[in-house]
């Protein structure tokens, strides 16, 4: 093999590698040629003592990939080191199969980090104004003293009766049973529950009525609360500590791999 | 580490490494370039071209700081090496 025969079985064999970088490499190889013909070696003799240009290829693919990596650490890149490494074979199944466990439960650990995040801000969500635990219920019918309003798609029943002496009764019949509510007053100031809060708030609306409280079987504010800081809180943590995670994982696996390439090269 | 020890003498380019590589250990001359881009990678080199007697600039490599701490490193490391072998071929001569 001659000068031009090496350089372009190299550069065919490093095509997919970035052009600036295949340049470099030829150039290097050019420059070998040229010293090489300086001392009175030959073409052909220089090539011989280079070697097999598929496995300098390899090997520069594999260093180019890594160096590749370094300079812009992402999951593609890591991808290709790996690829890179593996056909240099250096990576064998001792090293596959566990990094694979690992990546595997490291997926799942995002993913439950991520939707404990998601719950986290669907409760703070609940905060915001506009979105409150008040179900709008529209009016039914009006049967004198009584109002029957429901609202099917929170599959509540709300039966409110008045009565001029002990104010006014709710009946409620939800998927958590019913009860019975009353408050002493028409519009606001219900029956308190333990907490101090009254049980159910009444306020007209246009086109029915706007009940709000704990009373209503809503989730409570307490439950709210700590889902959200919980939620948003560890589910950021987690999600810190799965980065962590990763990275310790790649720094080690790029030094496994690195010690598995020393050792191939026979440093 | 050979390659640190030369250019630790004086900075070369890579023919002339391999030539000096030559005199002492067996290599392949073809792994030369990996293995200076690996050095240039973990940066225990620089390289910078200069003008050469005939022909185009030479890429020229020359040790960094790192590259003298990491060969010291391993110097230290190869004479230990070296005397912990030594002493079980010592008590093996006896």
């Amino acid at each position: 093999m001659n000068k031009a025969g090496f350089i372009g079985a190299l550069r065919s064999l490093l095509k997919d590698l970035p052009a600036d970088q295949i340049q470099e490499i030829c150039a290097d190889y050019e420059e070998y040629f040229r010293d090489g013909e300086a001392r009175g070696r030959s073409e052909e003799e220089i090539a011989r003592g280079l070697g097999d240009p598929a496995k300098i290829a390899k090997e520069l693919r594999a260093e180019t990939r890594l160096q590749e990596w370094q300079k812009k650490k992402s999951f593609g890149n890591l991808g290709r080191v790996v690829v890179g490494l593996a056909a240099l074979g250096s990576l064998n199944l001792f090293l596959a199969i566990p990094s694979l466990v690992v990546m595997l439960l490291l997926s799942v650990s995002y993913i439950a980090s991520v939707s404990m995040i998601i719950v986290g801000l669907v409760a703070a969500a609940s905060y915001l104004p506009g979105v409150n635990n008040a179900i709008h219920f529209e009016a039914d019918h009006d049967k004198g003293h009584s109002l029957h309003i429901i609202n099917e798609k929170e599959g509540k029943k709300v039966e409110i009766t008045r009565d001029g002496k002990s104010g006014t009764h709710i009946h409620v019949e939800d998927k958590n049973g019913t009860r019975d509510i009353v408050t002493t007053n028409d519009d606001d100031d219900g029956e308190d529950d333990e907490d101090g809060r009254p049980a159910v708030t009444l306020k007209a609306e246009n086109d029915g009525v706007l009940l709000l409280g704990g009373g209503l079987g809503l989730p409570d504010e307490i439950a709210r609360a700590v889902a959200a800081v919980c939620g948003l809180g560890g589910g950021i943590l987690w999600l810190l500590v799965n980065l962590w995670i990763t990275r310790l994982v790649v720094c080690g696996f790029i030094r496994y791999a690195r010690l598995n390439y020393s050792i191939l090269r026979g440093k | 580490m050979c390659v640190l020890a030369i250019l630790d003498q004086a900075d070369g380019y890579a023919y002339d490494i391999v030539t000096k590589l030559a005199g002492g250990v067996e290599m392949s001359e073809g792994t030369i370039y990996p293995l200076m881009r690996r050095l240039q990678n973990d940066e225990l080199v620089t390289t910078y071209l200069a003008e050469s007697e005939q022909g185009p600039p030479r890429k020229y490599y020359r040790l960094t700081a790192q590259g003298r701490r990491e060969l010291q490193k391993l110097k230290a490391e190869w004479r230990a090496f070296v005397a912990d072998v030594e002493k079980i071929l010592g008590e093996d001569n006896e």
